[in-house]
């Protein structure tokens, strides 16, 4: 299941960050992605639509996660 | 990163802010400098934890985290606004258990502990906090206008805003530690900024930029330039 969701917010990063990044992992540190707080807060609505879970309002922030994974285990926290 | 770490530096975040901020500014710092970023409780990797109530209970919490992370006795802190005054209260509660003190202070955008701001601001409605915010020249506002995101940075922010309203200043000084001061030369929260020398025993040297509160933007690999250079005074 975790491999799952790792898969899909890969390719729903990939997607908003519009890159084509064969490297990216569950160990993927998310600063070094650039990602802009706004375009997080995009991420993290998507992340919602595809696993159809409701995420606080304090997950929007970006300082919140170090790693790929972080947002996998969000998600599973939300999902269980 | 050296086997042997020779000089730490601890940064506390600013106002409403993760101490994330000070991502980008880590691979500035000399090699033999290991940053380490103490965030506060309520943000950030920390937003489980609850929020402070008041400013001594966050500097009594920061204060036993950089004691734990300590592994040098050249050890630094750097705050910048809220951060400032975190790092010059820290610093006395190392003093005051005697304990090795930080080599140097590097303070900025907050002038002395004497002077007060923010007093009730946590009752400013969130238009009055965005138009503050971008009189002190936080360029893009856009955060706090967002529908969900919106409200929690704001109630970040007003949290913040009562512990700077709850600081009382210490009756006592830093003996041991040297000081050096940032400032933007149209902040308002850096007027009087000389008023420092009277909370430093030890030398105090001020470095001011063009810019508002926050011209750490557009400053800040200057202002690490001069804490690696201090710095490799004390090797």
């Amino acid at each position: 299941m975790n491999n799952e969701i790792e898969r899909q917010i890969i390719k729903i990063l990939k997607s908003k960050l519009c890159i084509d990044c064969e490297n990216l992992s569950k160990d993927t540190i998310l600063y070094d992605l650039n990602i802009e707080s706004l375009l997080f807060i995009e991420i993290i609505v998507s992340i919602e639509i595809e696993f159809e879970i409701e995420l606080d309002d304090s997950d929007l922030d970006f300082a919140s996660y170090e790693t790929i994974n972080d947002l996998v285990n969000c998600v599973l926290i939300h999902k269980s | 990163m050296n086997d042997i770490v020779k000089h730490q530096i601890f940064i506390l975040p600013f106002a409403g802010s993760s101490v994330k901020y000070y991502n980008k500014w880590i691979t500035y710092f000399n090699e033999n400098i290991q940053v380490e970023l103490i965030e506060m409780a309520g943000r950030g990797t920390r937003k489980a934890d609850t929020k402070y109530n008041n400013f001594d209970e966050a500097a009594s919490d920061l204060f036993k985290i950089i004691k734990n992370k300590v592994n040098t006795e050249n050890f630094y802190i750097f705050g910048h606004s809220l951060g400032a005054i975190l790092a010059y209260e820290i610093s006395l509660k190392f003093q005051n258990e005697e304990l090795n003190l930080p080599k140097k202070l590097f303070l900025s955008g907050r002038t002395s502990p004497q002077y007060r701001f923010h007093e009730n601001k946590e009752s400013l409605s969130s238009d009055d906090i965005i138009n503050e915010l971008q009189m002190l020249g936080v360029e893009d506002i856009t955060i706090y206008k967002h529908p969900r995101a919106g409200k929690y940075y704001m109630s970040l922010l007003k949290s913040d805003y009562n512990l700077v309203n709850t600081y009382c200043k210490s009756e006592i000084i830093l003996k041991k530690v040297d000081g050096s001061i940032f400032y933007g030369i149209a902040d308002p929260f850096s007027i009087d900024i000389d008023s420092w020398q009277d909370y430093f025993e030890k030398n105090l040297d001020i470095y001011s930029f063009s810019g508002s509160h926050f011209y750490i933007n557009d400053n800040f690999r200057n202002i690490i330039e001069i804490i690696n250079n201090n710095i490799i005074v004390f090797n």
